[in-house]
């Protein structure tokens, strides 16, 4: 069942993203890396497997918008920073509830409550 | 192998034969067969044997990240299928980089050297009629792939956009009971880089062109040198952020490559699939490969990126010193310019050649 994100961004972060908060993204970008290269668990790869590549796509468009303040890159990567962090809170769910499949499931969850702290209307 | 014939053969494999980099290696390796004693023949050795290995091992740093994107592509197109993806179209699948897009990058490095030679060939009286050609094709070939630098890495840029603004995926959850859909519209593509970014880099290209096709005279060159310096320093910027950028995305697609084949090879070890299990060990080993490919791909890129940095460095101390023109000082730096242009050579030579 396919379940189109709400865009519901309600308290804009700053782009280009603050250090704090790009910070923040490549460290939860980090910690799903270090859980997949530490697992042999088909459940934790095929969760992660899904949301760090949209973790990946907010750090790729903050350095787009860096190098042009253009009004299309700005509004994907608040797009972007929208859905993923809706995906975020699922994830963190997920994990919550199958945590003997995350090696570093308290790191994981903690980096993403980390994001949605700093930008905590997505 | 005669250098000639190395020259050529690399230049056939990085598929740069038709721009005027080749007819500045045709006539450097005139100069080296007709003249082999002279001061000139030593000096020509050694711009050419600078000059070949960063144009070629660059080339091989720039085609790596084009063949992990690549490869990445293909996997992305595994999980677009599994996933039933519908918006999934090989023919929208975007390219890293163009043979185009890398002749302009190579083109840029080979004048900077060739430009740090130089220097050191007029303040010695090297310079020579077939240096001086040589020293005009490089920049007449520079001047007229100059405009190409900037859309280029814009490009390199624009298609993390592109992809990312194209892509809808099918996410399935931890339970897989559920599925969740993300996607993002595209948006019409504009230039990435600032008007004065881009402005600077078309400036600077058409300065280090005229530099090498003009050239100068001893006296002149302090004031040239200084004229010089924002050019350099823009050109240098420019190619550094690229590298950078380029680097970020090719790890980043090694990552991507790594984790999926993991899924790929797990889901394979699920009753009732049956995989060929000599197959399986292949896929399997497929795995430490790749791995060494992310760290050697990284080192090259940021050995790379320092040889630059480093070369930016240098000729600012340089343009420092020129102010001042003190003749044995600036001597001095531009030696260490000349040092910097030849450990760029140096390095990648010490590469193993794919």
């Amino acid at each position: 069942m396919a379940t189109p994100p709400v865009n519901n961004l309600s308290a804009s972060p700053t782009i280009p993203l603050t250090p704090a908060v790009r910070g923040a993204y490549q460290d939860l970008y980090n910690q799903m890396q270090a859980e997949l290269d530490g697992t042999m668990d088909s459940v934790a790869i095929a969760a992660l497997n899904v949301w760090q590549p949209q973790v990946d796509q907010i750090l790729t468009k903050d350095d787009e918008y860096k190098l042009n303040a253009d009004t299309n890159i700005f509004q994907a990567l608040q797009k972007q920073i929208s859905d993923t962090n809706q995906g975020l809170k699922t994830l963190s769910n997920q994990i919550a509830s199958t945590a003997s499949h995350f090696a570093l499931a308290g790191d994981i969850i903690a980096a993403i409550n980390k994001v949605l702290t700093l930008i905590p209307g997505a | 192998m005669k250098s000639c014939q190395l020259l050529s053969a690399r230049k056939a494999r990085v598929g740069i034969s038709a721009t005027g980099l080749s007819a500045a290696s045709v006539i450097l390796c005139t100069v080296l067969a007709g003249c082999a004693s002279t001061p000139l023949a030593k000096q020509a050795t050694a711009l050419s044997s600078a000059l070949a290995p960063v144009v070629d091992q660059s080339a091989a740093a720039y085609q790596d990240a084009v063949t992990v994107d690549n490869l990445r592509a293909d996997y992305e197109a595994v999980v677009a299928y599994q996933n039933k993806d519908a918006t999934y179209n090989p023919r929208n699948t975007p390219e890293l980089l163009s043979e185009k897009d890398i002749q302009a990058r190579l083109a840029v490095l080979a004048a900077l050297q060739v430009y740090s030679q130089s220097l050191i060939d007029i303040t010695k009286g090297t310079d020579s009629p077939e240096l001086d050609a040589a020293s005009k094709s490089v920049g007449n070939n520079l001047t007229s792939l100059g405009n190409n630098l900037a859309p280029s890495i814009e490009n390199t840029l624009g298609i993390a956009a592109a992809a990312a603004s194209t892509t809808t995926t099918a996410v399935t959850t931890v339970s897989g009971s559920t599925t969740a859909t993300t996607s993002s519209s595209s948006s019409t593509p504009k230039p990435l880089l600032s008007p004065d970014v881009r402005n600077g880099i078309s400036t600077a290209i058409d300065a280090l062109g005229q530099f090498l096709v003009n050239r100068t005279v001893e006296k002149e060159l302090p004031g040239k040198i200084e004229e010089m310096e924002p050019h350099v320093q823009a050109l240098c910027n420019a190619l550094s952020d690229d590298i950078q950028t380029l680097q970020g995305l090719e790890q980043r697609d090694y990552n991507r490559i790594l984790n999926l084949e993991k899924q790929f090879i797990l889901d394979d070890e699920q009753p009732g699939k049956n995989v060929d299990p000599e197959q399986h060990r292949a896929e399997i080993m497929k795995l430490p490969e790749i791995a060494r490919q992310q760290r050697e791909a990284g080192e090259k890129l940021t050995a790379l990126r320092a040889a630059i940095d480093k070369l930016a460095q240098t000729h600012q101390a340089l343009a420092k010193e020129a102010q001042h023109d003190t003749p044995e000082t600036l001597k001095e730096k531009l030696s260490e310019l000349a040092d910097v242009g030849n450990s760029l050579g140096k390095f990648y030579s010490s590469l193993p050649s794919k």
